[in-house]
């Protein structure tokens, strides 16, 4: 099983995405330890979780793994839930993209289920408005 | 004439036989599924004072309840209802798990929320970090951090979306289908 590459089929066209963007928002992913706390900054940040691993396939040829995906998008708090949408869009368009892709020969064949979401949140403390979105996915490694 | 008669009967009592033995099966499955569920979301969510593990309930699509007791401790199990045969019909069997407690959205990391720490060893193993948002489990992994945390970031969406689910409730409907005796 690849999970790096499980991973990178879902990463690289979030930061891609969210790179174009002008201007660019930073997007930080499991275990990267650039945002420092409580900053005011915008920015995503991706969580891809792992479920099950190797279920039943009708062909031993192939490697498959589930989990989710959740994206949480902060945003400046007290300035309306526009921007968060905004970036929400870019976020959703990139899943709903990912299950446009035809299936090669070899690779990852990565396919997300329901995109739930999104749900707001903010506190009184925190500087952020925070947007959230979560989806299953089940990713085919191909030999 | 009576004999055709008898066996018509024998069949009648065949057939409510296979009925109620079917809804038994149909129910008692995602019953005990249901009390699974509960057990796998206690064992993979947070457990500091217990209080949020032990407010999971079940609910049933006819109105029936159980529910954890909301006290501090360890995880308690909890018995699903059963459907009432009145409100079991095939296109509704309908359970809902939910969690009563006043801070369930921030425990599954759906809501960002205010943490303090109380200063007691919480009831399950901890990871250490610096909390980088409102989100309960958003920690930068260092030991040395100040905040505590029992359950890894995003948990619940991992259980929810990451297969285990749908396992828990096909090991249980296979088990009680695999009872029927005719």
């Amino acid at each position: 099983m690849n999970y790096q590459a499980i991973r990178a089929a879902v990463e690289n066209p979030l930061l891609s995405a969210f790179s174009a963007l002008v201007p660019a928002v930073p997007v930080y992913f499991d275990n990267i330890t650039a945002v420092p706390p409580n900053t005011t900054t915008e920015y995503v940040r991706v969580n891809v979780t792992f479920g099950i691993t190797n279920e039943a396939t009708l062909t031993s040829s192939v490697d498959n793994a589930r989990g989710a995906v959740v994206i949480r998008v902060f945003t400046e708090k007290g300035r309306g839930p526009a921007r968060n949408q905004t970036l929400l869009n870019t976020a959703t368009a990139v899943l709903e993209t990912l299950n446009d892709t035809a299936k090669t020969a070899t690779g990852v064949y990565f396919r997300v289920s329901n995109i739930n979401g999104p749900t707001f949140s903010s506190t009184e403390d925190s500087p952020h408005f925070v947007g959230r979105i979560e989806a299953g996915y089940v990713a085919t490694v191909l030999s | 004439m009576a004999r055709s008669r008898g066996f018509l009967n024998e069949l009648d009592r065949l057939v409510e036989n296979i009925d109620r033995i079917a809804v038994a099966a149909f129910s008692r499955g995602p019953a005990r599924a249901a009390e699974e569920i509960v057990v796998d979301l206690q064992e993979a969510g947070p457990v500091w004072s217990g209080r949020f593990s032990n407010s999971w309930q079940i609910e049933t699509s006819d109105g029936r309840r159980t529910a954890g007791n909301g006290a501090s401790g360890f995880p308690q199990r909890i018995s699903a209802p059963l459907l009432s045969g009145r409100g079991f019909a095939f296109d509704e069997i309908k359970y809902t798990i939910s969690n009563f407690s006043t801070y369930a959205d921030q425990a599954r990391d759906l809501a960002e929320g205010y943490y303090t720490d109380p200063g007691t060893t919480p009831l399950k193993e901890y990871d250490r970090g610096t909390r980088v948002s409102g989100i309960r489990g958003d920690l930068i992994g260092n030991d040395e951090g100040p905040n505590r945390s029992t359950a890894p970031l995003d948990w619940y969406a991992t259980y929810l979306r990451g297969g285990a689910i749908d396992r828990r409730i096909k090991i249980q409907l296979d088990a009680e289908l695999g009872r029927i005796r005719l």
